[in-house]
């Protein structure tokens, strides 16, 4: 039983499951070979703090695409979270009303986005386009035109959040590992996206909604309160990510969540391509807003040009991409075999269970 | 499922009262008529080739965004989209600024131009049909790579161009309309006969409504869908020449904020349909409607600002409006 499975571990086409992981971790030894600093430890807590707000975007898209649908209105969720809670922080309000506000704002954004979705039956990019641009032209109203908002002297506990050091240690060269707070929020949060949609119910029914919505509805799944459920987290999770980006840069800068909108879809979906059924999971996210946090990371100290960047990040998402669409093939190649050989001999059938 | 959804929506339209089915044609009339209401130079002759001019190439590249999404089907996810097609736009603007302002001829450019999209358009649809990656991030990889390239070629830096046949291209009227709009005329009266009139039409709406079926009865789905990438490919080069024609030179970012834009007017084309399907007329008149919103607004002297969020809730509530008479199902 036991060599049945280690078998299973170790076999060749197994390993191709976890291509992504692999291909991360050559661009690690890739990048740590190119540059001496990468490998440094206070630059890994580095890279791990500059990704945070992308983590928290990130899993809450999870969520709406989990249940089969995207959302592009996260831009403005972060964005007006983060607006909302500068600027009543600015008008001297405590920081947990700030706070508090905030997310009331991304509940109300998700509530409209399934409105639109669920009464208006409006398809869901064009509701959530729909969305966005109201969300980016309240941003734009509000600060006449896109001009950002400087906080420096912020309410401290608010400013914890995104830049308060919780375990500080001074090398004795120039080096200073600094871990943020902003990325044991991104964690937490993570943590519970993950229990919440693997382990519960509530990810399970989500799961049968995205893949096949009628059957899910057919077999009992209240698919549409469900949905509002997806969403409102999602809005959530990013009016959070706007308050820690807020609180990071101590500044709130009009339309910034566009710079989140096509990362976060990025990382979710190369997220999926880790599954074997291809659902969004949450340590697939995770891996691809890591793709994205080394990759930029590394190209910035390898020295090679922001206007590069676009190019390489283009690039390497073609490369894992190919690599996935490989190891498709090469599972299904196997599993003909197998079926082939299962045909000529009934004998075979235990090779199924040992792979 | 979604076969059932089909001729549901077939029953549908057959027997609705007609009224109903044009509810999306309606909106756009008792808009045109509450800005002509509310702006007396809405309705002048000079105003409406303004809109029709400021709606081309919009509408130009939505054309081609919807003929990826009538081919790809209506699935949220797995659906046909291509997110790269504005930044196709920006690179091959960027390429043919930057071609001419070395000096090399102008139909040269436009080879190597159209050379350059179309290959995006094959490497698109390679990944999607050949490496079954899901269009959204296939074409979202292409997106960071397209726009890498334009940073790369024009160093985020306007190049300008003076070229006597783009400012042609962009300055002359023909039969009091400019070429612009003719262009944007020609090329959606194409891709209605290819996309409504046609055999391919058939192969094409099988393919979008279940591709599983069409594969079956006969379809070579894999080639009915490069095709329809390589069109949109194709559109996004004509409107790279006619945005370089109108700027004078190509402008970095031109993308970025084309993008929503695009995926706006090709997802509203559904409402100008019976069966809430994107089509190529409604794409016409919703890039016509948006190009409309924005004008009828600005001779309103609404502030900018406020003018998206106008066009948000006025699209959103005619969009919930015309898919309420429509009773779609799903």
């Amino acid at each position: 039983m036991k060599k049945t499975f280690l078998k299973r571990k170790f076999n060749s086409n197994n390993i191709l499951t976890f291509i992504t992981p692999i291909i991360l971790i050559v661009f690690f030894i890739a990048f740590s070979l190119l540059s001496p600093v990468f490998l440094q430890l206070n630059n890994l807590v580095n890279i791990l703090s500059q990704i945070s707000t992308l983590v928290l975007v990130a899993v809450g898209l999870s969520f709406v695409v989990a249940s089969g649908g995207i959302d592009l209105s996260i831009a403005a969720s972060y964005g007006l979270g983060a607006m909302v809670s500068i600027l009543l922080l600015q008008a001297q309000f405590n920081w947990f009303i700030a706070i508090f506000a905030a997310i009331i704002t991304g509940i109300i954004i998700g509530s409209f986005n399934s409105l639109l979705i669920l009464k208006g039956k409006i398809t869901i990019f064009l509701a959530t386009l729909g969305t966005l641009f109201i969300g980016e032209s309240i941003e734009r109203i509000v600060t006449t035109g896109g001009s950002p908002v400087y906080l420096p002297g912020m309410s401290p506990i608010f400013k914890f959040i995104g830049r308060g050091s919780v375990f500080v240690v001074q090398q004795s060269g120039s080096a200073r590992i600094d871990l943020k707070f902003s990325v044991i929020v991104a964690l937490i949060v993570a943590i519970l996206a993950h229990i919440l949609l693997s382990k519960t119910t509530f990810g399970r029914m989500l799961y049968a909604i995205g893949s096949q919505k009628e059957a899910a509805e057919l077999s009992g799944v209240p698919v549409k309160r469900y949905t509002f459920y997806a969403f409102i987290i999602c809005s959530i999770t990013c009016s959070l990510a706007g308050i820690v980006g807020s609180s990071i840069l101590t500044a709130y800068i009009p339309l910034s969540g566009r710079y989140y909108l096509m990362d976060a879809i990025g990382a979710v979906f190369i997220g999926s391509t880790l599954n074997k059924k291809g659902f969004p999971n949450i340590p697939g996210t995770l891996i691809g807003v890591l793709f994205f946090g080394i990759v930029s990371n590394g190209l910035n100290l390898i020295g090679i040009s922001f206007y590069w960047q676009g190019v390489a990040r283009g690039l390497l998402i073609f490369f894992i991409l190919v690599a996935d669409a490989y190891k498709t093939k090469s599972s299904k190649k196997v599993n003909k075999v197998i079926n082939y050989s299962i045909e000529q001999n009934p004998k075979h059938e235990n090779m199924k269970t040992q792979l | 499922m979604t076969q059932n959804i089909r001729i549901l929506n077939l029953h549908n339209t057959k027997y609705s009262v007609s009224l109903k089915k044009y509810s999306g044609y309606l909106i756009f009339l008792v808009i045109i008529i509450f800005f002509s209401i509310k702006s007396s130079t809405f309705l002048n002759s000079d105003n409406i080739i303004n809109i029709l001019r400021q709606s081309s190439i919009l509408g130009i590249v939505s054309c081609g965004m919807t003929c990826i999404l009538i081919g790809g089907g209506n699935h949220v996810i797995k659906g046909g989209i291509d997110i790269s097609l504005a930044n196709n736009l920006a690179l091959n603007s960027a390429i043919a600024a930057k071609l001419l302002s070395i000096g090399i001829p102008i139909y040269w450019v436009f080879a190597i131009v159209l050379f350059c999209g179309v290959i995006i358009g094959l490497i698109n649809s390679f990944t999607i049909v050949k490496l079954g990656v899901i269009p959204l991030l296939g074409t979202l990889a292409m997106m960071y790579l397209l726009q890498g390239t334009e940073l790369v070629i024009t160093n985020n830096k306007v190049i300008g161009v003076d070229n006597p046949q783009l400012a042609f291209l962009a300055n002359t009227n023909f039969l009091f309309i400019p070429l612009t709009v003719w262009i944007f005329f020609v090329v959606s009266i194409i891709l209605y006969v290819i996309f409504n009139k046609s055999v391919f039409s058939n192969w094409v709406n099988a393919v979008g409504g279940n591709d599983e079926a069409a594969r079956i009865a006969g379809i070579n789905v894999n080639i009915v869908v490069t095709v329809t990438y390589i069109i949109a490919a194709i559109t996004a080069v004509i409107a790279s020449l006619l945005i370089t024609a109108r700027l004078n030179g190509s402008v970095p970012g031109v993308g970025d904020t084309m993008l929503f834009d695009i995926l706006l007017s090709s997802y509203l084309s559904a409402v100008f349909s019976p069966i809430s399907k994107p089509n190529i007329p409604g794409t016409v008149v919703s890039s016509l409607f948006v190009a409309m919103l924005t004008n009828g607004f600005t001779l309103m002297n609404v502030s900018t600002y406020w003018v998206y969020a106008i066009k948000g809730v006025l699209i959103l509530s005619a969009v919930s409006f015309t898919t309420r008479q429509q009773r779609r199902v799903g």
